[in-house]
Parts: C-alpha cells; structure tokens; sequence
C-alpha cells in the first residue's frame, strides 16, 4: 500500500480536517505506522483520544474502520474465525439422507464466518483495524496475534494460512492494566498518549465543540489542567471536557465561575471523591480574576 | 561510544537535515542497548526504513521516529532521550510527565552483606548440598525454637535454615472464575466445534457430547515491602517467600517501598535467590533511606490502580508503618488500595512484642482499610499469613 501522504507535517494537517488534532510525535508514529506497514499500538490514560485516532484515520482515509473489543475470554471464535456448524451438520446430514455423494469436506471456506480480525485481512487496505483495549484480553489471546500482527497473515489448521492482499491499517490500544508481551511490542510502533496540555486542549475543545464560545472555552481548558494537576484518582479525560464545556454552554453562562463549576462538575469528574476533593480546592481551580 | 563527523554528517543542530547511514542507526541501537532498552535486529531495520521515508528528516524528526520504532514501553522515554541526547546531540525533548532517570544507584547494604555470606559462586553447589542437610538437622523442639524466632535476631546459619523453610510454605491462593472456555471431560457448556468433529465419522450423527468447562484462575499476590533501615530482615524474608512463590509459577508482583515505589519483579526472575536479591540490592536506591510510605502507595494506585497487580488481587504490605509522610496520605492510598484488591494483609514485625499498640500514626490511618493485620517478623506468622491468604473470603 503506498503511504498517501509525503510528510508526518502533512498527516498531521489532514488528521486536523477530520477535527483530530494530533501532536508532532503522534503523527510521526502514525506516518512511519503507515509507511512501514507496521501496527500502531498506542497506551496511555483513559480517555485522552486513544480509539478516536482510529476513527479519524478511517474516515482520513476513507477506508472501513473494523473495530475488535477485547475482553477477558475472548478466543479465536469470537474474534477471527467460527466454523457455521449448523450448516455443516446439515451438509453432512443432508447428502446422506439424499443418497447423493458423502459431503467429505465440511471444512472449506464455505462454511467460514468472519469475525473482525479475519474480515480485516480480507478487506487488506480497504480497512483500519482496531484492536481496542488489547489489555483487557488474556495472555493466550495475545500469543495469537503474533502471526498476525507481524506477516498480516493466520493460518486456520483445516484451510490453511490466509494472508491479506495488502496490509491493512491496524491500530492497538492499551489501558495498561496487564504488562502486554514484549514479543507483541516490538512488532508495533509505540506511542504514549498523554492529556494534552491546556493550549492544545482549547484547540481541541474549539474542533469538537465549535458552539462554545472562545472565551468560555479557553477557561475550560485552563481549569481542567489545574484540576488534573490536582492528583485525583481519575483524571478526567479529553471526552469528559468537551462534555463539561458542553454542559457549560448549554446551562448558558458565558464565563466560568465557582458557583457554577462546582454545579456542573458531574459532567467532568466520576468519581465520589475526587468531586469532593476538587469542590474543596475550587478556589485554586478557578481563580477569582479571569 | 559517540559517533561525531563519521556517522552524522552535516554535524548541523536543529534545522539542517542530516545524512544518517545505516551504521549511524546500528550504532544508536548498540548505545540503547547498552543503556538497558531490548531493541530486535528488526527494530533497528525499522528505524533505518523510517529514515528513509522521511524526506530531509532533522534531528526533531529522527529523535521522534526512533522514538516511535525503538521504544516500546512509557518508562523507556527518559533513557531514550538521554542516549538520544548522548549520541546526536540535543533536539527538543519532550517532556513525558516522567521524572528524569535517577542518578546511577549505589549497590548497598542489607542485600549485599546478606547475599555474600551465602552467595557467592563457589559455595552455590555446596550450599544446595548444605540446605537439604539443614533441614536433616533440625529436630522437632529445634525447628519449633527456629519456627518462633524473630528474623531481626537470627544468626546467619539459622537465616539459611529459615529461607529453607520459607521456600515450603508455598500457600493456595484464593481462585475466581475465568471467562475463557476450554474442552474438558465434563462441565456445563456443549463443545460444538468437537462434537461436530466427533460426529463426522457417523454421518453426522453426534455420538457423544463433548463438554467445555470456565476453569478458574488464580488470583495474584503482590508484595510491597519497605525497605527501611530497620525493616531490613523482615523485608529479606517476604522478598524469599516472593520469589519462592514467582518460581513455583505464581502470578505474582512485587514492589519495594522506600523513599519512592520500585518495581522488582524482574528482577526475582533469576533462579538463584541469591543472585536475584544482589540484583535488586542495585536496582532498589533507597535502601536504608527513610520511608515516604504514604506516597509510595499513593504511587502504587496510580500507576498501577487499574493493573492486575492491584485490582482483584491479593496484596501484603509489609512496614512498621513509621511514616515521614502525612497519614492522611497513607489512609486515602490504603482505602484506595483496600476497595481495589480482593484482600489486603498488612504484616508489622512490631506487633511481635505483644506490648505494640499500633499508634503510629501512619498505621493508625492505615489499619481501617487492612483486612488482616499481622506481625509477620517469624515463621510462626508467615505461616499465619499463608493462612490468612488462603482462607476464604468470609473467614478472614
């Protein structure tokens, strides 16, 4: 597959048309992820825009965006290939009771059903796969995406080993809360999402949240910085500032005060204490003069 | 080794583009490698491919392209850029939120005087012979003696004899149910996939029935150990029963405590206890120091609050619980910790003294959010401990 854009400047531009504004590193990854035909495998915080990135090169791109969750338990019927059993008994059955020929082969592509990881390398370079929350999947799983993340390739044991035309686009993601192999990380890319700063986050709030004035905004930004400086157990993350300066707007205030900070925080912080804890420290959050 | 005019040509900072050859990366590969980072031949392909599909690439560009292909973990940042900064000079770093490397660590102390008495090479084979031969030794009453001994005051023979010990305690830890579903004899879930391939001989007609079955898992067992001055001997033991434990295929974490939280389960890896203790005497730079005990565990829930080592795990904490930090941080990390783990121990070798009220003030926050608290300063009470890991939940 050619890389359809000559410079990570010029994929970070684009990726900014499709209202995802990365930073110069993120955009390096993602350029050498492209040029390289290397998987992507991003780790960082909840919500600081790790799956949002696979959208947005999806729709860059204008390819299918094909979307695997992990789970604990996932296993290869779930995410590559299941056998429709149901027909194969019935083939089996069928000829037989017919009298015609013995169906012997049961196991061909026929009677194949494609789960994400299978219809990707089918689709090649139509599609950006995402493997979301790769952490959250048992180690067993893991080993299983060897072959297919470094060749594009898996070989079912009936059919054989079946690899994609062209590789297609694969994004990882990882919450941390499992050590991921070594063996799987040094066939990716790897970059470290971290929050943006308040600069970069008022950009963002401006793409993603056009309807709340500038001013309004870049308080937002400004005060969700302060309150991530603030050591809570979760921090909030990028979704849940554009919620709260959504929030904000649609109460109809125009600038940001205590009162109304403190009113609104359940749009921005989820977790009982750390809305105590912020409430507390609401005169550092937001200070009296603007 | 810094390549100056030979690798880098152009010798330009920021804005001239270099010419990097093929060498020039197998040379930053070497360098990382040196400074401790685990790059594969084909990292290093990748990097010069990477190079070469940026046009003109600056020193910007190639600090973040390495960084994309040779790094694969987040707390490799701060030694990539280093070695970046050694090898080409300074480009713009970014700041990762990370502290910067800690300045080089000082092998020390409790770990290295304790592993030379018994450790060094040449009395390894003999000591093998020997440890059996220790336990041969023991009698009854002796054992019983041994079994109730503080670790801070045993002598180095009987230290031998108790790290023989630990390694039998070798406790069954608390199991949950898995999700993943496997053939099995028996069990509740029908095993489509094998009852079609038994079928196939008879026409389709199934037979028999092939089950699945959930097989559960082992919960993990973590260890934060402080290491303190005077925790010294008892840290020494928990840090035996931990690797006793990894090596009998446990899943299992270790952290040690001190000024700062230190991850050292790589280091118990090794087979020889001992060579793994002198390792982490080099790893751990705050033996001996005092102990910030509250904002490790605050460190522990951060880092690692959502990770499999904390959340539904069992977790011991082994300290005095003499704080230098604010209790309160100690008590918030702990509550923290307490809803996060499926159970959490805490051992004290001060309550040995049957005399110990726990008043400290860190201890006293902690203790609410303790499930079992414990002295474990003898055998007598890992052996408790064991137990206390053991026991269903309802009877602890």
């Amino acid at each position: 597959m050619q890389n359809p854009f000559t410079s990570p400047a010029e994929l970070k531009d684009e990726l900014g048309k499709v209202s995802y504004l990365a930073d110069d590193a993120l955009s390096m990854a993602t350029f050498l992820a492209l040029g390289l035909n290397r998987p992507l495998l991003l780790e960082g915080e909840n919500g600081v825009g790790k799956t949002e990135i696979a959208k947005a090169l999806a729709s860059l791109l204008g390819r299918d965006l094909i979307r695997l969750q992990c789970y604990e338990g996932i296993d290869t019927s779930q995410a590559l290939y299941d056998w429709h059993y149901g027909r194969q008994l019935l083939a089996v059955r069928g000829s037989e009771n017919n009298g015609g020929q013995k169906a012997t082969d049961v196991f061909t592509r026929d009677y194949l059903l494609s789960r994400p990881l299978l219809e990707a390398l089918e689709a090649g370079d139509r599609a950006v796969l995402l493997i979301d929350e790769l952490d959250r999947a048992d180690d067993e799983f893991e080993a299983f995406l060897l072959e297919l993340l470094s060749d594009f390739a898996v070989t079912i044991p009936e059919v054989g080993r079946i690899a994609a035309a062209s590789p297609p686009l694969v994004v990882l993601t990882s919450n941390r809360t499992r050590d991921l192999h070594n063996a799987l990380r040094r066939r990716c890319l790897y970059h470290w999402v971290a929050h943006p700063d308040a600069d970069r986050e008022f950009e963002i709030l401006r793409v993603r949240a056009p309807e709340v004035p500038e001013a309004l905004a870049r308080q937002v930004a400004q005060a969700v910085q302060r309150i991530r400086g603030l050591g809570l157990g979760n921090a909030p993350g990028v979704g849940e500032t554009i919620d709260w300066a959504g929030a904000l707007h649609m109460v109809g205030v125009a600038t940001l005060d205590r009162e109304i900070a403190t009113a609104t925080l359940s749009a921005l912080v989820k977790d009982v204490d750390d809305q105590q804890l912020v409430a507390e420290k609401i005169d550092d959050v937001v200070p009296t003069s603007p | 080794m810094i390549v100056d005019g030979s690798g880098v040509r152009g010798g330009g900072r920021s804005g001239d583009p270099l010419e990097v050859t093929g060498r020039t990366c197998v040379e930053f590969a070497a360098l990382l490698r040196r400074r401790g980072l685990v790059i594969g031949p084909e990292q290093t392909t990748a990097f010069y491919s990477a190079l070469h599909l940026l046009e003109r690439p600056g020193l910007r560009e190639i600090y973040l392209a390495g960084r994309a292909v040779l790094v694969t973990q987040r707390n490799q940042y701060p030694v990539y850029d280093a070695t970046f900064v050694e090898f080409f000079g300074p480009p713009a770093v970014d700041d990762h939120g990370l502290p910067p490397l800690p300045p080089p660590a000082v092998p020390t102390s409790i770990v290295e005087r304790e592993a030379d008495n018994s450790g060094t090479p040449s009395a390894k084979a003999a000591d093998r012979v020997e440890e059996q031969a220790d336990e041969a030794r023991l009698v009854p009453s002796d054992l019983q003696v041994l079994k109730a001994k503080s670790f801070a005051l045993m002598s180095p023979e009987e230290r031998r004899k108790a790290a023989a010990l630990i390694k039998r305690l070798s406790p069954e830890l608390p199991r949950r149910r898995g999700r993943r579903r496997e053939p099995a004899a028996s069990g509740p879930h029908l095993d489509v996939r094998g009852l079609l391939r038994a079928a196939l001989p008879t026409d389709g007609e199934p037979m028999r029935l092939p089950r699945r079955r959930v097989p559960s898992r082992e919960r993990p067992l973590t260890l934060v150990i402080d290491v303190s001055g005077s925790m010294g001997p008892y840290a020494l033991a928990l840090l035996r029963f931990g690797h006793a434990m990894l090596h009998a295929g446990h899943h299992v974490e270790v952290f040690t405590a001190g000024v700062h939280l230190t991850r050292i389960t790589e280091s118990l890896r090794r087979s020889s206890v001992d060579a793994a203790l002198r390792r982490i005497g080099t790893d751990v730079d705050d033996w001996d120091g005092g102990t910030l005990l509250g904002s490790s565990m605050r460190e522990l829930i951060d880092r690692f609050g959502a990770h499999s080592a904390v959340r539904g795990a069992l977790v011991v904490v082994c300290s005095d619980g003499l704080d230098r930090d604010d209790p309160e941080t100690l008590g918030t990390a702990m509550r923290n910790l307490a809803r996060r783990a499926h159970r959490v121990v805490w051992l004290n070798p001060l309550k040995g003294d049957p005399r110990y009220r726990p008043l400290a003030r860190g201890m006293a926050a902690a203790l609410p959010h303790v499930d079992v608290f414990l002295a474990g300063h003898n055998l007598v009470s890992f052996e408790e401990m064991c137990a206390a890991l053991t026991a269903r939940r309802t009877a602890a």
